[in-house]
Formats: C-alpha cells, sequence, structure tokens
C-alpha cells in the first residue's frame, strides 16, 4: 500500500530534505500551513485506522497548548487583546503561537512520514557505500535501542514468572528495576562482543563487500525526482527574493501576492500534497486491479 | 503515555498562570487603570505643597488653622512626588489629581468665574488666600519659576518641576517681586 | 481786487481751519463718547462668548456667571449706563447662587468678604435689595449688608484681605446710604479709619509695601468720596508710623488726589511698575468721577495734553474690547500685550458708566439710590452757583447763607456739592463756625421722590412656551431657565392655570436642586471614599458599585458635572478586575485539580492493571470452583 515508499531511497531522501528543509526556513503561514496539512493527509494514509482517534487526541492538545503559551509569554506587538497581570497579550503574539504551533505539529508530521518511509534498510543503502563504518554503527544504534527495551521486557516478565515482581513500594519497584537494567546492560555488552567476534569471524574488513539490495533507479524515479527538484527550485527562487517574507512583529505584515510569491506557495503546496496524491492513486489503482481480477 | 506528558504541560502552564496572576482586563479597563502608573517611557512632572513661609509669620496665621494638622511642622503639605503627565495636562489637571490621591483638602474658582479664563486656586489643605495677612495665598512655580498665567491654562511639559507654594507676601518672601498685585476689582 | 480779496480771506480762513484741526487736536472730541465705547466693549464680550449681536447680552446661560467676578461687574456696570438687559434673570439666579452660600457648612466664612460686597451691588444693580432679597439657610432674610460689612467681623475681620476689604466694605456700604445700626460690630467710622489708617507717607494707598500703587489709590478715593464734604474729624493711630493723627476724609482723599496726580503718566494713562495698565486707569476714571472732577478740564490730571481718558483709550481695541498693557510686560501673565481681555473689559466698562453718569448729571457709580428730583437739583445748583460767586469780597453774611443752605442739605446728598472745600476754607478763614450753623440749620428733605410702584409682570406666550418645552427628564442644565420663570409667575397676577404652572416650576426647582444635591453627594463620596486607589479592595465593591450606579443614573448632562467622574470608573474597573482575578483564579485552580486526578488515575490504573486482571481471574477461579 505504500505507493510512495516504492520510490527509490535516493528519490525519497531528496524529497524529505526538500520538503523539510523548506519547512523549516520559510516564515511564512501560507506555506506552513499547507505543509501542515500535506503532512497530516500522509500520515493519515500511512496510520492504521485505529491509530487516528488517539493520535488525534494527543495532537490537537499539544497544539492547543503551544498555541496559548506563546502570547502568555510573549508580550510583542502592538495590538493587545487584552491584559494579564499588567502585560498586553497580543494579536501578533497570539496568532505567531498558533504559527509556532502549526510548525511543531508540522515538524512532527513529516518526522512520522520520514520513519515510516525511510527505513533502516532504504537508510543503510543510501549510505552504506559512502560511509561503511558510520552507516554500519548507526544502524547498529539504531538497532540497539528497540533491542534494549525488548530485552527489559523479557527479563522483567521471566523475573514476573519467578514471582519477583514487586509492585507495592516505590524503593522496591526502584530496586528492581535497576537489577532488570543492569542484567541488560550485561547482557547487551556481551551481545556486543559476541557480534564482534562473529563478524571478525566472518573476515569482515579484510576486503571490499559487495551488497544486495532490491533498489533500482528507474524511468519513474528519474521524473520524480526531476519534479521534486524542479519544485524545490521555483519554491526556493521565491523564497531568496524575499517575495515569501513574512513577519508577525511588532505588527503582523502583509501576505504578499506577487507572482513570484503565489508561484512559490503554488508549487510548495505541489510538493506537499504529492505524497498523497501518489499513495491515493496507488490506493485506486490497488482496487482496480483488484476488482479485475 | 504521550497523553500524561501534555496533561503534565497542562498543570505546569496553569500553575504558572496561578503564579504570575490572573488579573485579566480588557484593553480599555486596562488604560483606564493604569494611566497614572509611571512606566520608563512615560512622561511625568515632579509636584509638591509647601506652606513653609507660614512658619516664619505664624503671628498672622487665622487663629483657627493653629495646628499641625493645617500647617505641618516642616511646612510641608505634599512632599515632591512624581505624577504622570497626561496629554494635555495643565499645572491645576495635577494639583487636582494628587490633592484628590492624597485626599488634600482643595478649592478652587472655576474657570468661567474668575473672567481670566483659568480657575484660581483659593485653598489647599484649608489654608486659603488670606489666611495669613492680607497679602497671602497660593502661587505656583514651575522649574522654580514664578508663573503668573492661570494654573488651568498652564501646560506642562515633560519633567517639569511644580510647587505649588503659600506665600504671605504676594511671592515676595519666596524670592519673587513680579507678581501682580491682586488689587483689582473683586 | 474786492473779489480777489474775498477770495484770499476765504483761503485763510480755510488754511486756518486746517491748520487748526492737525495743530490743536480736540482730544475729548476726537473719540467716541462714554456710550458708544460701552456698545463696542458689550459688543465684543458678546462675540467672545457667541451671542448674537441683536440678543442681550445678560441672558440665561450669562446667568450662571451670577456671583462670580466676571458676571457681576458687567452686570453692575450695563445696568448703571441704563442698558436694556434681562436684570430679573441675572438677579434669580444671583439669588439662588447667594442662598447656595448660605447653605455651605461653615456659612460665609469660606466667602471673601469683597465677594458679598460685589454681590450687594450686583444685587441692587439687577433691581433686588440685598437687605431681603435672599433667604438663608432657616428661610429668614438675609442682610447681606450686615452679614457682609459691618456685623463681618464676626465670622472674620474686614480687613483679612487688607484694605480691599475695608474699601469695598464702605462703597457695598454707601451704595444706599445704609445706616449702621446700634451693637454693630463695626460702626461706620470704624470702617472709614480703617481705610484712612492705612495711607501711606507719599499719600497713596497700596495692598502692602510703601509704595503706592494706583488701582488701590483709586478705589480708596472711590470709597472716601461720600465724606469728601464732611467736616468730621477722625482721630486714628496710623497702621503706617504708628503715630497719632487727626485728619479730616477731605485732607486724606486730597493727598491721595494730589498722589494719584503724580502716577499719571506722561500718556495720561496710570500702571504699575512703569507699564501703564488699562485697569489702573479706568479705575482712576472712576475715582475722579467719584469725586466730582472733570477729568477732561482738570488740569491735575493733564499730561502732556493727555487726559485720563486719552489715557484709557491708548487700550482701546478695534474689536471693541480693551486691553491690559500696550507694551508687553513680562510678567510671566501670559496676557499678550494688545489682545481684548474680560477684566479689562469690564473695569473700562464701568469707567464709561462713571463717566456717563457723570456727563447726564446722575448719582456716581456705586450711588444706587433713586436719582435726584429736580427740586434737589436746582437746590444744587444753585448752591454751586452761590459758592463758584465767593470771593474776597464776599461777606460773611453770604458764606453763612450759602453754608446754611449746605446744612439743610439731606445728609447723603451732601457729597453731590462741587466745590464745598472752596467754601468751607473761605469761611474758616473768616472766622466763621461752621459746627454751629450745622447745628442750627434744620434739614429741608427733598419732597420729590422718585420711587416707583412694585413692578408686575405679565406671563407672556413665550414664557408657557418655554415651561411647556422643559423636558419630562430635567437636569440640572435647566435650573436658571426654572428659577427664572418662577421667579415671572411669582410676580404675576393671578391667571388662569397660574397654580398649575406654579406647581410645576415649584417641583421643577425641587427636582433639581435634588438632582443637584445627590450631584454634590457623589463628588463628596468619590472624594471620600475612593482614593487612595492602591487601597481599594473587595471589600470596597459594594461603595464603589453604588458610586457608578448613582453616577449612571444621572443624565449625560448631569454625569459631567461630577468631577473626575473617570475616576469613577476607574475604581469600578479596578474592582471588577480584581473579583474576575478571583473567579478566574479559582477555575484554573479546578482546573489543574481536575487534570492532576484524571492524570493520577490513569497512571494508577495502568500501573495496577496487571494486579487488578489477577484478582478478576482469582475471582472467576473462586466462582468456578463453587
Amino acid at each position: 500500500m505504500k505507493a510512495f515508499g516504492s520510490f527509490h531511497p535516493a528519490v525519497l531522501l531528496t524529497y524529505f530534505v526538500a520538503i523539510i528543509g523548506i519547512f523549516m526556513f520559510a516564515s511564512n503561514p501560507v506555506m506552513r500551513v499547507t505543509a501542515l496539512l500535506g503532512g497530516i493527509l500522509f500520515c493519515l494514509l500511512l496510520q492504521k485506522k485505529r491509530e487516528i482517534p488517539g493520535n488525534l487526541g494527543f495532537y490537537i492538545p499539544l497544539f492547543l497548548l503551544v498555541a496559548v503559551t506563546n502570547p502568555l509569554f510573549s508580550h510583542a506587538g502592538v495590538t493587545p487583546l487584552f491584559f494579564l497581570n499588567g502585560n498586553p497579550v497580543t494579536l501578533e503574539a497570539s496568532v505567531y503561537g498558533v504559527f509556532l504551533a502549526v510548525t511543531v505539529i508540522g515538524v512532527m508530521m513529516w518526522c512520522k512520514c520520514y520513519s515510516e518511509i525511510m527505513t533502516g534498510d532504504k537508510f543503510l543503502y543510501l549510505f552504506g557505500s559512502i560511509v561503511p563504518k558510520l552507516s554500519l554503527t548507526l544502524s547498529m544504534a539504531f538497532r540497539f535501542l528497540p533491542l534494549f527495551v525488548r530485552r527489559m521486557k523479557t527479563v522483567t516478565t521471566a523475573r514476573r514468572g519467578l514471582g519477583l515482581y514487586s509492585q507495592r513500594g516505590f524503593v522496591d519497584r526502584i530496586k528492581g528495576t535497576g537489577q532488570v537494567f543492569l542484567s541488560v546492560i550485561s547482557w547487551s555488552l556481551e551481545n556486543a562482543m559476541e557480534t564482534s567476534m562473529s563478524m571478525r569471524a566472518r573476515a569482515y574488513g579484510k576486503a571490499k563487500r559487495t551488497s544486495f539490495s532490491l533498489f533500482r533507479f528507474t524511468m519513474r524515479d528519474g521524473v520524480m525526482i526531476f519534479v521534486t527538484l524542479l519544485l524545490f527550485a521555483l519554491t526556493v527562487t521565491g523564497m531568496a527574493s524575499g517575495a515569501t517574507d513574512f513577519f508577525f512583529y511588532p505588527r503582523i505584515g502583509e501576505l504578499s501576492l506577487s507572482p513570484l510569491a503565489v508561484t512559490a506557495y503554488s508549487s510548495f503546496a505541489i510538493l506537499a500534497f504529492l505524497p498523497f496524491v501518489i499513495e491515493v492513486r496507488g490506493a485506486l489503482l490497488w482496487r482496480y486491479y483488484i476488482s479485475r481480477i | 503515555m504521550r497523553k500524561d506528558i501534555i496533561a503534565v504541560f497542562l498543570i505546569v502552564l496553569i500553575v504558572a498562570v496561578l503564579i504570575g496572576g490572573t488579573d485579566i482586563q480588557s484593553v480599555d479597563e486596562y488604560y483606564l487603570t493604569h494611566i497614572d502608573d509611571i512606566t520608563p517611557d512615560s512622561e511625568t512632572v515632579t509636584l509638591s505643597i509647601r506652606c513653609d513661609t507660614i512658619l516664619d509669620n505664624y503671628d498672622d496665621l487665622d487663629p483657627t488653622l493653629r495646628s499641625e494638622e493645617f500647617v505641618p511642622k516642616d511646612g510641608v503639605i505634599l512632599p515632591p512626588t512624581e505624577y504622570v503627565l497626561r496629554h494635555g495636562d495643565t499645572a491645576f489637571d495635577i494639583l487636582d489629581r494628587a490633592t484628590r490621591h492624597n485626599k488634600i483638602q482643595m478649592e478652587y474658582q472655576g474657570e468661567d468665574r474668575t473672567g481670566y479664563g483659568s480657575v484660581y486656586i483659593k485653598g489647599i489643605n484649608n489654608l486659603y488666600e488670606y489666611s495669613c495677612g492680607p497679602l497671602s495665598g497660593w502661587i505656583y512655580r514651575v522649574d522654580g519659576e514664578i508663573r503668573n498665567i492661570g494654573c488651568s491654562k498652564d501646560t506642562l511639559r515633560d519633567g517639569q518641576t511644580v510647587e505649588f507654594i503659600y506665600t504671605c507676601d504676594l511671592g515676595r518672601d519666596i524670592g519673587n517681586s513680579t507678581v501682580t498685585e491682586g488689587s483689582d476689582m473683586p | 481786487m474786492s473779489g480777489m480779496g474775498k477770495r484770499s480771506f476765504c483761503l485763510l480762513i480755510c488754511l486756518i481751519i486746517v491748520v487748526g484741526a492737525s495743530a490743536f487736536p480736540a482730544s475729548a472730541y476726537s473719540y467716541d463718547d462714554p456710550m458708544t465705547i460701552s456698545s463696542g466693549i458689550v459688543a465684543w464680550k458678546k462675540a467672545t462668548l457667541g451671542i448674537d449681536p441683536g440678543d442681550l447680552l445678560i441672558n440665561a446661560d450669562y446667568s450662571e456667571l451670577a456671583g462670580s467676578s466676571s458676571g457681576d461687574w458687567y452686570t453692575i456696570a450695563l445696568s448703571r449706563l441704563g442698558a436694556n438687559e434681562s436684570y430679573g434673570t441675572y438677579l434669580s439666579a444671583l439669588k439662588a447662587f447667594v442662598e447656595s452660600l448660605y447653605a455651605q457648612p461653615d456659612g460665609l466664612g469660606k466667602v471673601k468678604a469683597t465677594d458679598l460686597h460685589r454681590i450687594s451691588l450686583a444685587i441692587l444693580a439687577a433691581g433686588g435689595d440685598p437687605l431681603s432679597e435672599v433667604k438663608n439657610i432657616s428661610g429668614d432674610s438675609a442682610d447681606l449688608i450686615a452679614d457682609g460689612v459691618y456685623d463681618r467681623g464676626r465670622v472674620s475681620p474686614l480687613g483679612q484681605q487688607g484694605i480691599n476689604g475695608w474699601i469695598w466694605g464702605l462703597i457695598a456700604l454707601d451704595s444706599m446710604r445704609y445706616a449702621v445700626p446700634e451693637g454693630a460690630f463695626y460702626t461706620r467710622d470704624d470702617i472709614i479709619v480703617g481705610i484712612i489708617s492705612r495711607q501711606l507717607a507719599d499719600g497713596g494707598f497700596a495692598l502692602g509695601g510703601s509704595i503706592s500703587d494706583p488701582d488701590i489709590t483709586a478705589m480708596a478715593i472711590q470709597a472716601l468720596a461720600p465724606y469728601y464734604n464732611s467736616e468730621k474729624s477722625y482721630t486714628y493711630t496710623s497702621d503706617v508710623t504708628g503715630k497719632q493723627i487727626t485728619a479730616t476724609v477731605r485732607s486724606v482723599i486730597d493727598t491721595a488726589v494730589s498722589r494719584l496726580s503724580e502716577l499719571q503718566l506722561g500718556t495720561g494713562d496710570f500702571g504699575n511698575y512703569g507699564g501703564g495698565s488699562s485697569e489702573s486707569t479706568s479705575q482712576a476714571l472712576i475715582a475722579l468721577c467719584c469725586l466730582g472732577i472733570d477729568p477732561f478740564t482738570d488740569e491735575r490730571f493733564i499730561k502732556n495734553g493727555n487726559t485720563v481718558f486719552d489715557g484709557l483709550m491708548r487700550y482701546r481695541n478695534s474689536d471693541g474690547g480693551f486691553a491690559h498693557s500696550v507694551t508687553d510686560i513680562d510678567d510671566g501673565s501670559g496676557v499678550r500685550a494688545g489682545e481684548s481681555n474680560s477684566v479689562s473689559g469690564r473695569q473700562a466698562l464701568c469707567a464709561m458708566a462713571a463717566l456717563y453718569r457723570q456727563a447726564e448729571g446722575l448719582r456716581t457709580l456705586y450711588d444706587f439710590r433713586p436719582e435726584h428730583s429736580r427740586a434737589m437739583r436746582a437746590r444744587l445748583a444753585s448752591l454751586e452757583d452761590g459758592i463758584k460767586g465767593i470771593g474776597a469780597d464776599t461777606d460773611n453774611a453770604e458764606l453763612e447763607g450759602l453754608l446754611s443752605a449746605f446744612y439743610s442739605l439731606p445728609e447723603g446728598e451732601r457729597s453731590y456739592v462741587r466745590g464745598y472745600a472752596a467754601l468751607s476754607d473761605a469761611a474758616r478763614a473768616r472766622g466763621i463756625d461752621i459746627k454751629k450753623i450745622e447745628d442750627d440749620t434744620d434739614i429741608i428733605e427733598d419732597e420729590g421722590g422718585t420711587a416707583g410702584g412694585e413692578t408686575k409682570y405679565e406671563f407672556t406666550d413665550s414664557d408657557r412656551a418655554a415651561l411647556n418645552a422643559l423636558p419630562e427628564r430635567l437636569t440640572t442644565a435647566h435650573y436658571t431657565e426654572v428659577l427664572i420663570l418662577l421667579g415671572k409667575i411669582e410676580l404675576c397676577d393671578d391667571f388662569d392655570g397660574r397654580e398649575e404652572y406654579l406647581r410645576r416650576l415649584t417641583s421643577a426647582k425641587s427636582d433639581i436642586e435634588a438632582i443637584q444635591s445627590e450631584i454634590d453627594d457623589i463628588n463628596d463620596e468619590v472624594k471620600e471614599k475612593l482614593y487612595p486607589f492602591e487601597n481599594l479592595s473587595l471589600k470596597d465593591r459594594k461603595t464603589v458599585n453604588s458610586i457608578a450606579e448613582r453616577y449612571y443614573a444621572l443624565s449625560e448632562y448631569d454625569r459631567t458635572k461630577v468631577y473626575r467622574s473617570e475616576d469613577i470608573l476607574k475604581a469600578k474597573a479596578k474592582l471588577d478586575g480584581e473579583l474576575r482575578s478571583v473567579i478566574v483564579g479559582a477555575f484554573l485552580t479546578i482546573a489543574a485539580a481536575a487534570v492532576v486526578f484524571f492524570l493520577g488515575r490513569g497512571i494508577y490504573m495502568r500501573c495496577h492493571k496487571k494486579e487488578r486482571e489477577l484478582t478478576e481471574l482469582a475471582e472467576k477461579d473462586v466462582e468456578k470452583d463453587k
């Protein structure tokens, strides 16, 4: 079902670098909001349906909290809405708070999408040949944390099975957790040594290694990377020319609607909604093919 | 777990607001109630009210006023105090505000009733004109200079010093002799 | 030749006329007469007040100034000029004002004596009687002359404000030649001595210091003028030197007049500090008129060919008004040279009234008694003629005859005999016992009184319309109008509906008075309860809210009469904010508590999930076992 994920990792990386890069540097409300919407839609498709309500229950309060916090502590701006303890709560700070919330949630959405799409093997594929040591270390590190948690759970369960659970008393629990932690640490260290010995035994690092991968750069990938780079270039041109500059303080600026700015907005919008469109198209195609069977 | 973080965040936020205070005011209310607050960029003037000349002429003073209630020992009715200068404020506006806020008695004659187009300060702290001899009354100085222009026509500027001083000798006892004598028809 | 001669003769005459006209400007006649000048001042005053030139100056709006020096003096001067103005209107307002003075908690104590003197003159000018016009707080007639002049000492000394108090006290007392009753705080002589004992060494008078001031000197002369022809000598201690002095008022006035003459500037005017001022000049002109001196001809008051009148005209502006000064005097007063102002205008108007009355042979400016009868005028004229004829060859019998003619005049009229001093001097020189003649002569009263009957008023249609136009909801703005209508209706004979009108007006009056007292009350409450703001707390909420409610209950116009009303709003906003703060605080605390509770419960539930499940399992097992 991951139509977008089936692109070549290089295309995907280029895409994510482009979108997150623009997202970070373009302080323009139109672009941030389109990016947020694109991210949300993309995320919706990537997620399991039953996870959605829980996620909404997390992201909506987070959004509100971030939006409310800024005007409470930042009193810049020239249009006071009301006064809190003699400090103005300004329109500018409130709007900027919403903007900040959009940014935070947007970044979270895209990072979520990134981690769903750019799986470890893709990352390793891309960087394995360029910086082998680093990518190996990274991939091991990526693996280590979930592994560690899993082992913690294993050990705890084993202890429970032995009747060594102590749910009463805080100190007892700390003690128990400490013991589990220590044992898992020694287990992991032992494991790491075993891994290295095993690798050495298989003559790792003696000669250049070949690697196998499923990824192949096709015509489709070429078109995709071209489109991404084109849209990226168009947007960056608009940004570099200053057409998309926008200010919140001291007074909310006017949104530029010059041709250059509109071009930048629309190209960025296409870029942001691209994965969603591709996913939807993929899903429709899939349905179509199924129906033909 | 993630929701717990939000809950903790929310609690921290509410506690921060509670500690900071929950005084919510509309913009109009704020400006109404804080108009006289002195902030680094507000324009101010300094006002003082004195009657030390009476101490030198205590024998001329109306016997009913011979009390520390009306004539303080040091002759200072209001020590130099900084007041916010609102736009277009005159010396009289500042005096009126200061006497009201400090509950100092003050009586004046309205602008239309004096013929000079300015209010006339008849008495402050129950010390009236002629309370201490026929040449006594209230005069005022701005930046040390006695002003003969009516105090409600004297628009002040930022940083000026206003003193309302009781004179027992037409201002001569304050080191000035150009006060026009009150020799007009009553 | 003869034709030629005639022609050159005509030419010569023409030349003489032309040259004469330019060489000797007839100063007195190159100016307008007092009436024209007065109309100019009134026109200027109307313009500054925004009154239509065709309307009266003293109207209902103007009457709000009743009891103030800016209001009273114009009324006095215009009345003395015989101008047609709405004096009744002014009197009603003045009455209400004085009654409010009497109603003050400490009575007239805080009111300046000279204010009472001026108000007495204004009441007379407006056609009222200062002895009975106003009611005091207990509803009895108040005697302003007693309270303001001869019994003023019971409240505070007449000289509390200096020589001014004595001078204006005497002017008020002599406005109708009021008698001072037995047992009064001051006798008439006390008041006269109050003035003359303050004569400076140079002959003039001043408010303070040792240099005479033209204004005060002139005003002292105005006050003493009625006693110029009195032979009474006073023995008093000089306030200046501390020495015992015996002098008649005449000798005091004579030295004062010569001092005044010295004070006159080369341009004819008077002033302080080297510069002239129109006020000083106006006062000097009034003083001369009070003494019966002709300012146009008396050599003592013509300097470089400039009379006092010429001096005053220097200050006259093209707008009709008068300026304080012609040169810029940097006295910090901010009054620009040459700008017409109200104080200068009212004093010049009084001077014009004095001049006009002198020219018309009317009583002096501050003598409000009915005018002389024709018989009295004849007696005065013949006496003056006789005095003019006095010379070295006049025999004693003739002098005695003139003296007995003088002393047959009622005492109050003797001041109108010009030149009596010459008669007195001549008689004294011959050794004639003036005192004996005075005692021996019977006073022949003036039989031709000019007192008119009581004025009646007709309630006109416009009055009716004005009454009906009064709105349902009255404000203090209507007070003067209601008072005026009430004053009119009280003068009216009974007519259809008079009772109803009277009832409506009386209730309107009491309604407005209730509003006024409510306003006063709010003002007091505000002053008393709202300051300092920092000390206001939620405890004061009730008070502040009630003040604010009362403030909002007033009509929009009346709200403007509440001083610093923004402070009411400010206090209310402050306390409302504090209450809101408490409510919001409570609400937030509850919210925080709720969040903490749910958070704690959530964590607890998660931690004890296993345990609970186990317990449930165990319970199921127990059930199964059964």
